[in-house]
Order: C-alpha cells, then sequence, then structure tokens
C-alpha cells in the first residue's frame, strides 16, 4: 500500500528531511526527474530501486555533495550546499565508494573533518582510544588505531567509513550500500547499532538494492524508478513481493515484436570451464552456441561486468579457462587480449570515454584502426592500406546509419550515441565471430538501438555468437536467445528469451528466484545440470556452501558430518571468501539442505 | 586472509599510548637512512676532514639551501593533485635577485625586515599559485612549468649577470668555518617549525586531502583552506631557503637559483615523500638533500677531471633509480616487520657509522697521516682506488686497531641492546619505546659533538692542494 499524501502532511512537523521534486541532471541523463520523499525522526527509512534510478544521487543531494538543479531540500529546517555545512547539520553520510586516506592513519581517518581548522577536538590520546573503542565495536575484533589504512583489508576500510559516520552522534544518517563489503556478522552488528541509533531519535537513510537486508531493517521505504518516487512503503507493507511490484512499474514500455534468434546447431562458438570471475569467487561453466544472442543482466558490482570481460580476454579469469572455437572446429584458450582478436572475438564497451574512443583521432582511424595490421602493405614498413579499409569503413558506417560529416572529422565532434556507433562499427569490422557488448546502448537512442538490434540479428542468424550486457531489461525483450542473470559473482538464474518476463528477470537480480533456470533446457552449469547439489554446511561457526553429487548427498540428513570429499574431483567448495583457511581441514556438518539456491541468500550474506 | 596486515592489540592493551606521528608503519624512511650512512661511511673514509669543524660547517652552509628548498617543495606537494612545484628554483633565485636589487637600492638593510621580505614574496607567489589551483583548476604542474619559466626570464631582466652584494649583516653567514652559524640557526628553527605544525589538526587536514581528496570534501574538510595554507607554508620555506641561498654566494645570481628545481625534486623523492600527496616529512626531506650532498661530496673525493658535473648528474639519476626500485622490497620487508621504526633503525645505524667516523678522525689524527694528493694526469687507478688521505701501515697502526676493538665491540653491544629492548617492550602491554630510544639519541648526539670537537682539536690533517 502506498501512503497517500494527506498522511505526510499530517506527520509532517516530526519531519527531518524533506525533499520536493527535485531534479537533477547530468548532461541529458535524467539521474532525478521531479523526485519527492521524506523522513522522519526516530526511523529507518529505505530508498530503494533498481540500477540508475538515482537513488545513489539523492543520497548525495541529502548530504550536500550535489547541487540540485530544481526543487526544495530540506533537512531539519536548512539547505545545506557543502559536507561542511551538512556536517555541521549533524548529517552523517557513508558514500557507497570506500571513502578513506590510505597514507593516514586509522585514528586520522576516523577524525577526518571532526577538527575544526586550527584545533583539536580531541586530544590525540583521546583520539586513539576513542577510535580503538570504535572500531574494536564495530569491526568485532581489535584494531591498531595507528596502523596505515592503506594496509587494511576493505572490510576494514568499510568500518572506517562507517566509524567515521557514527563519531559525532549524527540527527541524521545516510548509508549509501554501505553493507557491500561487509560479511554476515558485520552487517548484523552494523544493524544493531543503526536500531539503537533510531531509537536514540536519529533519522537512518538507507541506500541499498539488498531487499532481504532492507525488509528486515527498515521502518519505511520509498521506492524509486526512473529518477522519480513511485511510492512509499510503511512496515507492514515492505515485502519482497510489494517492493518488486513498485520497482517494475505495471507499465512496461511495448516491445517490438520481434523474435529473439534460434540458434540453428549446437555446435559451440565459445566455452568457459570451471570459470571464477571473482578471487575464490564460486565457479561456473558457460557454453555460447553459434546463432545465439546471450543476454547478461545482473545489478551493479556482481560480477555480470567481469564475466563479459573474461570472455573477450579484456581480465583474466580467476580459475578455470575459457576457449574460443575456430570455424575448423579446434579449440585455442583465450587469455589476453591478442589471443582474444586471433580468436576473432571483438569487444565493444559502453564505457566509450575509458576504454572506447580515441578522443584525438579521426572518426575513420577510430573505426577501422584495429585492422591496420591485418591491411599493411609493403613488407617491414608497414604501410597502411587505405582503399580497402576505406570500403569497410563504408559498409560498416552505412549498416550502423551513423551520421558524420567528413570521415576525418574528430570521433569527439559526434554525438555520444554516433561514437558509440563508431566503436560498434569498429567491433563488426574485425569480422568477428564472437561480439561481445558491455552495454553499448547506454546513450544512444531508440532508433540507433533498433538498428544495433537488427544488425546484431542477422549477425546471430549467419552462425556467429553475441554476448550482450546491458543494464537495462527492456533491452532482452524480443532480441536475446536467453538471459543470464549474475548475482554474488556467478550466474544465478537463467531465462529463456521467447518468454522473457523482465519482472522475473528483475526479481532474479534481486535474488528472489528460485534458480531453474540453470537447470533447464538452457543450463550453464553442467555441475548443477548432472546433479551436483549445493548444501549449506557449518565446520567451527563458519558456514559455507558446498556442492555435493546427488548420490551422496541421498544418503545425507541434517546433522551429519560429511564425508570424505576428495571422493570425486568434479566438486569444490564454495565458501565465503573469508573462511576458505579455515574449512581446509576441518569437518563439515549439514546444518541445511539448500537445493536450489533459494535460501542461500541468507546464509551467504 | 588478510587478517595479517591487521596490527592485533591485546584487549588488555586498549589505553594505546600516542606514538610519534608518522612513525608507525612507515617502511619509505628505510632507503634514505641507508643511504644517508652508506655514503657517510664512505666520505668519511675518503676524506676525513669533512669531519672537522670546517668539514661540518661547509656542508652546512651548502645544504641548507637545499634543504630548505626540499622543504619547501615537500609543503605543496603533501597538498596531493600531483603538485610539483617546478617553480621553486627560480622562486628562489628572484627572492635573490629582488632582495640584491633592493639592497642596493638602499631599502632592506636589517635581518628583519630582510626576512620579512624573503618569507612574504615567497608566501605571496604560492598564494597566486593556489589560487590558480584551486578556481581556475589548472593542473598545478601546468601552473608550476609556467612559473618556472616567467621566473627565469624575469630574474634576468632584474639582474641581468651576477653581481651585487648581500646585507652587510650577512655576509659572515657564508664562510662556514664552524659549526654553529645562523645558517644552521634558520634550519633547525625551520625543521622545529614544521614539526611543531606536525602537531595542529591543520596538517592532519593536509595529509588526508593530500592522500584522497574526495574523502577529506565529503567529511567536511575545508579543503580549499588547507590548500592555500599548504602554500602558504611552502612559500615561507622558499623565502628561507632563499636567504640560506644569498648567504651562501654573498651576491645576487639570476640563473644560479634554478638549478634547485631538480635537484629538490630529486631530494624529495629520494627522501621518501609520494608525489601523489599524503606522505612526507622533514625527516626524510633533509636526508635526501643530505644524501645529495654527500653523493657530491664522495664523488670529489676521486678524481674524474672535466667529467665531474657529469658523473654527479649520472650519480645522482643511477641512485634514484636504485633506491624507487628498492622500496619495491618494501611490502617484502612489511611482511617480517610489521611495524618498522625509522627511529630505532638510524639509531642502530648511527652506532655503526660513529665507530666508523671514530676510526676515521682519531686513527688519522693519533698518526699524524697526512694526506696524499694525487698530482698528474687522470689516472683511473689512482682516481678509484686511492684515498685523498690515508694512514701509512704500521705498528702503531696495528696498536690502534686492537685499541679500537672495544670501541667496536660495546657498539655492537649497543645494537643487540636496542634490539632487544625492542623485542621485549613490543612483545610486552607498552607498546611504545619513543622515550628509550630519544635518551639513546640524546646520548649519540652529544658523544658525537664531543667527538667532533676533539677530533677537530687533534687533527691538523688538511687536505695539501
Amino acid at each position: 500500500m502506498t501512503s497517500s499524501a494527506t498522511e505526510t502532511t499530517q506527520i509532517a512537523s516530526r519531519d527531518t528531511v524533506v525533499v520536493r521534486g527535485v531534479k537533477k541532471y547530468f548532461g541529458p541523463t535524467r539521474a532525478l526527474d521531479g523526485a519527492s520523499f521524506s523522513a522522519r525522526a526516530g526511523e529507518i527509512h529505505a530508498i530503494v530501486g533498481g540500477n540508475g534510478c538515482g537513488k545513489s544521487t539523492m543520497a548525495k543531494v541529502v548530504s550536500g555533495v550535489l547541487p540540485i538543479d530544481s526543487g526544495t531540500v530540506s533537512i531539519l529546517g536548512e539547505t545545506p550546499s557543502t559536507p561542511a555545512e551538512s556536517r555541521a547539520l549533524g548529517i552523517s553520510t557513508v558514500y557507497q565508494e570506500v571513502l578513506v586516506a590510505d597514507e593516514s592513519s586509522i585514528v586520522d581517518n576516523i577524525f577526518m573533518g571532526a577538527d575544526h581548522l586550527f584545533t583539536k577536538t580531541l586530544s590525540q590520546e583521546r583520539k586513539v582510544s576513542r577510535a580503538a573503542e570504535l572500531m574494536e565495536e564495530l569491526a568485532g575484533e581489535p584494531v591498531d588505531p595507528h596502523a596505515l589504512v592503506g594496509t587494511l583489508p576493505l572490510g576494514l576500510k568499510q568500518w572506517i567509513t562507517i566509524a567515521r559516520a557514527l563519531l559525532s552522534e549524527p540527527k541524521i544518517l545516510i548509508l549509501d550500500e554501505s553493507s557491500a563489503a561487509l560479511d554476515f556478522d558485520s552487517t548484523e552488528r552494523l544493524f544493531a547499532k543503526m536500531r539503537a541509533l533510531r531509537d536514540r531519535g536519529t533519522t537512518i537513510l538507507i541506500v541499498t538494492h539488498r531487499i532481504a537486508e532492507l525488509v528486515r531493517i527498515s521502518d519505511r521505504a520509498t521506492v524509486f524508478r526512473d529518477g522519480r518516487d513511485v511510492g512509499i512503503l510503511e512496515k507492514a507493507d515492505i515485502t519482497e513481493k510489494n517492493l518488486l511490484a513498485l520497482m517494475t512499474g505495471e507499465d512496461r514500455s511495448g516491445h517490438s515484436a520481434t523474435t529473439a534468434p534460434i540458434p540453428k546447431t549446437n555446435e559451440r562458438a565459445l566455452k568457459a570451464r570451471n570459470v571464477a570471475v571473482w578471487r575464490n569467487g564460486r565457479t561456473f561453466d558457460f557454453d555460447l552456441r553459434r546463432g545465439e544472442i546471450v543476454g547478461v543482466a545482473g545489478l551493479d558490482g556482481q560480477g555480470q561486468d567481469a564475466f563479459v570481460r573474461v570472455l573477450a580476454g579484456v581480465i583474466p579469469a580467476s580459475n578455470g579457462a575459457v576457449q574460443v572455437a575456430s570455424r575448423h572446429g579446434t579449440w585455442s584458450p583465450v587469455r589476453n587480449l591478442p589471443e582474444a582478436v586471433k580468436g576473432k572475438i571483438a569487444y565493444v564497451s559502453g564505457d566509450r570515454k575509458r576504454e572506447g574512443i580515441f578522443a584525438s583521432l579521426s572518426i575513420f582511424e577510430n573505426m577501422v584502426m584495429p585492422l591496420y595490421r591485418e591491411k599493411k602493405r609493403g613488407g617491414i614498413l608497414g604501410f597502411v592500406d587505405r582503399g580497402p579499409l576505406g570500403t569497410i569503413f563504408k559498409r560498416e558506417a552505412e549498416n550502423l546509419l551513423i551520421k558524420f560529416g567528413a570521415k576525418e572529422d574528430r570521433i569527439t565532434s559526434l554525438s555520444g550515441g554516433n561514437q558509440q556507433k563508431v566503436l560498434i562499427g569498429r567491433g563488426f569490422a574485425m569480422r568477428p565471430d564472437v561480439i561481445i557488448l558491455n552495454d553499448p546502448a547506454r546513450g544512444i537512442d531508440v532508433g540507433a538501438k533498433t538498428e544495433l538490434y537488427k544488425h546484431l540479428r542477422t549477425f546471430a542468424e549467419e552462425g556467429r555468437a553475441v554476448i550482450y550486457l546491458s543494464s537495462e531489461i527492456e533491452e532482452f525483450l524480443g532480441f536475446a536467445t536467453r538471459v543470464v542473470v549474475f548475482r554474488d559473482g556467478a550466474p544465478f538464474d537463467a531465462f529463456d528469451g521467447r518468454s522473457l518476463d523482465p519482472k522475473r528477470v528483475l526479481e532474479a537480480m534481486f535474488g528472489q528466484t528460485a534458480g531453474h533456470g540453470l537447470t533447464g533446457p538452457f543450463g550453464l552449469s553442467p555441475h548443477r545440470a548432472s546433479g551436483l547439489m549445493p548444501v549449506a554446511a557449518a565446520g567451527d561457526g563458519v558456514r559455507v556452501t558446498v556442492q555435493i553429487p546427488p548420490e551422496i548427498k541421498a544418503t545425507l540428513r541434517v546433522g551429519d558430518t560429511l564425508p570424505t570429499f576428495s571422493a570425486t574431483p568434479t566438486e569444490r567448495f564454495v565458501p565465503l571468501p573469508r573462511s576458505e583457511d579455515k574449512i581446509a581441514s576441518k569437518s563439515i556438518r549439514v546444518v541445511e539442505f539448500d537445493d536450489l539456491g533459494a535460501k542461500r541468500q541468507g546464509s551467504r550474506k | 586472509m588478510s587478517a595479517s596486515a591487521i596490527n592485533t592489540i591485546t584487549a588488555a592493551t586498549k589505553s594505546v599510548v600516542a606514538e610519534a606521528q608518522g612513525g608507525r608503519s612507515n617502511p619509505f624512511l628505510l632507503m634514505p637512512i641507508t643511504l644517508f650512512f652508506a655514503l657517510l661511511s664512505v666520505a668519511v673514509l675518503r676524506a676525513p676532514s669533512l669531519m672537522s669543524a670546517s668539514g661540518i660547517g661547509a656542508a652546512i652552509i651548502v645544504v641548507t639551501p637545499l634543504i630548505l628548498a626540499t622543504y619547501a617543495l615537500m609543503a605543496s606537494t603533501i597538498a596531493g593533485r600531483g603538485t610539483i612545484d617546478l617553480s621553486v628554483g627560480p622562486l628562489i633565485g628572484f627572492i635573490n635577485v629582488t632582495m640584491i636589487q633592493l639592497h642596493a637600492a638602499g631599502l632592506l638593510e636589517s635581518p628583519i625586515p630582510v626576512f620579512l621580505y624573503c618569507m612574504g614574496v615567497g608566501a605571496a607567489y604560492q598564494l597566486i599559485f593556489s589560487l590558480i589551483v584551486i578556481y581556475v583548476r589548472v593542473q598545478p604542474i601546468i601552473v608550476s612549468l609556467s612559473g618556472y619559466l616567467a621566473l627565469t626570464g624575469i630574474n634576468l631582466v632584474i639582474l641581468p649577470r651576477p653581481g651585487g652584494t648581500a646585507p652587510a649583516f650577512m655576509e659572515e653567514w657564508g664562510f662556514g668555518i664552524e659549526i654553529f652559524s645562523p645558517i644552521l640557526v634558520i634550519l633547525l628553527l625551520a625543521t622545529t617549525a614544521w614539526l611543531l605544525f606536525t602537531a595542529t589538526a591543520f596538517y592532519t587536514h593536509l595529509r588526508l586531502m593530500g592522500s584522497d581528496e574526495r574523502a577529506a570534501y565529503t567529511s567536511g574538510v575545508p579543503i580549499t583552506i588547507v590548500r592555500i595554507g599548504a602554500h602558504l607554508i611552502s612559500g615561507c620555506f622558499a623565502g628561507l631557503a632563499s636567504i640560506c641561498f644569498t648567504a651562501l654566494i654573498s651576491s645576487g645570481d639570476p640563473s644560479q637559483g634554478t638549478t634547485y628545481t631538480l635537484i629538490a625534486v630529486t631530494a624529495l623523492v629520494l627522501g621518501g615523500a609520494s608525489l601523489g600527496g599524503g606522505r612526507g616529512g622533514v625527516f626524510g626531506s633533509a636526508l635526501g638533500a643530505l644524501n645529495l650532498y654527500l653523493i657530491t661530496y664522495v664523488l670529489s673525493s676521486f678524481n674524474f677531471g672535466s667529467v665531474q658535473s657529469f658523473v654527479t648528474n649520472l650519480a645522482y639519476g643511477v641512485i634514484l633509480v636504485i633506491s624507487l626500485l628498492m622500496t619495491l622490497l618494501i611490502p617484502v620487508i612489511q611482511r617480517y616487520i610489521r611495524n618498522f621504526s625509522p627511529l630505532l633503525y638510524f639509531v642502530a645505524l648511527s652506532v655503526v657509522v660513529l665507530g666508523i667516523i671514530l676510526h676515521a678522525t682519531f686513527d688519522y689524527g693519533s698518526l699524524g697521516a697526512v694526506g696524499v694528493y694525487v698530482p698528474g694526469p687522470f689516472s683511473l687507478q689512482a682516481a678509484l682506488t686511492a684515498p685523498l688521505e690515508t694512514a701509512s701501515l704500521t705498528t702503531e697502526t696495528e696498536a690502534l686497531r686492537l685499541a679500537a676493538a672495544p670501541l667496536v665491540f660495546s657498539s655492537i653491544i649497543l645494537i643487540i641492546v636496542a634490539v632487544f629492548l625492542r623485542l621485549a617492550i613490543g612483545q610486552s602491554s607498552r607498546r611504545t619505546i619513543g622515550p628509550a630510544v630519544a635518551v639513546v639519541v640524546a646520548a649519540l648526539a652529544l658523544a658525537g659533538a664531543y667527538v667532533i670537537a676533539e677530533g677537530a682539536n687533534t687533527t691538523q690533517t688538511e687536505v695539501i692542494k
């Protein structure tokens, strides 16, 4: 149930944060497009939404980091415009990025900004003991307050940023994805601390995409979609179902009636075996068939981005191997970019500023540059033969409908969308067998998108294969043969493109589906398909999830100790990263069967 | 698991005693300290006259402008954004030539106006620098490069060729016959001022901002004011450097100051500062500058003839590269020594080197050895192996060696005691041995001063030229 406007005005007197019709544009992108919400004293208020819905932008607006284009922000009756002002008002923010000064000690980092310009608020001795206390309370282990922050693991750095925010009993505490680097126990400690603060009258705003956590901790939730608030849920109404319903919205824009290409053969173009994209991450297998378009989705930072880069040879896999098939059916490994180019894999990045365009070169050079080596002439002199390159340029430019003046113009003279098209053209110009696109549609208009889809479909129908990562699920409709959803650095679920329901994909992104797709006909992981089932287990108080063969599993009951694990070489531990060294030699007792990963959510984080 | 990187303390030691700032786990001083003592031992062995009142006095006069120029560079480099103030050399030259011209015009006679003028001009220049960096958002390196070029030209306009006289009060400053000179006082005051500054909140802000400006800004640190402050401090150091430089040359020189830029940058890097910001200090910077002086000194004890200056530059470069490569070893060292204490390391090495200095000073002195000058054309053999001053091998030398044995043993025992203390105290609940180390350092410094004074009285060794 969404709360009405009347209800909001009734309790307005207790509102500490009131945001009305805020708009914030970054160039053409509308990060916030008339968003409103309000939060009261003594509540934990969640701001939720999918990727790019503006929730982090809102957190930055409230904490005074970002100036707004229009609208009103009133926090305790004031409008802070710099972080220093908001700090003076009693607003503490923990940002999504772990902002610490690596060259300084833990004490200095915790007390960052607490001192006046020339005078200290506390003596150095008091600071040190306060920092030691606070860190021990939060991180659960004693920490040397003099240690340089640069030498600490990420989890502790995250605690430092949280300790900094909690230092001065804030009136308003904003936590932007602050539990991202924390493990299960740490998150529990953070929640306990948050509840204690709330009971003392602090307004706590949490920005998160971890629905399970949010349901447990928050008193009220405002759901954001496309830069607007789309509903407020009261404590009783905060359920996964209600949240997802609001996040997806009823009216997802209509779609092209085209259908996704269906591979004619079962011949594989690319295979990945036992790969893990993160260090100590779960391993999985992946096959890409010829004639297939595979959509890759996931929330930010769930490993999908690393996955497509691993397949493209941009970064090495943490475990296992990626192989690409030649036309003759022989397999060759893909460990780096030169091998990927040899294996005819093209990679197009959506982040064109950082890994795409050569800003000072011409449109022509930007598109055909990778072919210089191939089309060179004059033996050792290596002259560039511009004749055939011109033909290629013309073909790709026509295919993608790139609008440009002269091909010698600088690429920066083009609009963002056209620059992106040049990069996609560069990918096609290499005549690849597999093209991997990492969110290529960012910033390009609808017409160009449609052209791109058409082009990729033709490409797939010619017996080649496409991997397409996107942050917008709608892009996959009628386009992708199947969609793989990533979570925690591994495929979480997979869906058949012909009967794709964006809502189900979104649910999977938030970890709310059963993961049946992985075992279905479009299976990803033969480990599971062949019957290796996960079991949650614990040894020495350490909770791990392990996969074991069904025949062994059938003999197990809760409370049993697992039999020798080296029985078959295919099975593997999937421990939490922190506990690997602890379980290696210890026996593991079964505490829970967790067949299809539905409950794994709770135990893993 | 990376928990090994965390220094855990037991629950019993909750009342952690604050340690000297910047001491904990900062292994970047390892290289400058090692290099300093290596060079010092070579220097005193090759040319023991370094350890006489006039030798040390001359060294202080020559090295102080460089140390202060390095401080000036350090103050703005800590502020981050890759602020490497290339204009520090020409700025020193600018203050020098304007001061000389104003002095010639009859202004700036007494010390107080001179000091105020020099530090004021330095601070004013750096204020403009920082305002451009902050508000025009030009990269600091570009601003400093423009400053370098502009000031180099302006200096030549103001004073086309070297000349003029320094104010009367500083005429005797540049003689360098005695250890205790006004220049040393300036150096000590400047160093103390910085050390006092490190105890302030402003310094903490400065380091945090230099290490991560975004983190500092979002935490409410007033970064604009802090950046301006860092530049003002840098300007004051540049002014002091210019005074010492003027005392050194006793006149005005439009181009000599410019050479300080590159040497000061080298000294800064050699001293273990991070050009990225957030790390750096007077101890490292002074050591870096001293190292460069010692390199020059050691090389001048070899006879390279006309290529001397090229060899010196070559040596600067090679030692800088080697020293940077050696910092790659720091993670390896950190694996074994979690809390590297630069002070303890300094003490241990100074005990050893003090032994070497004692040997070089007393052995030669009591034997009445004379310096041997290698005349004639350049001979590689003579240049590379023959020290400038030698003692002939006689039975007396042998007797002296025997007499020195107890000294060597006692120095070894001192090191063992220091290491033992460190281990014992490190294992107990007390976390700091700062006071103990301070006592040892003070004792060593007093002993060193006594020895040098005695050595200066008894040694009549002078290089025969």
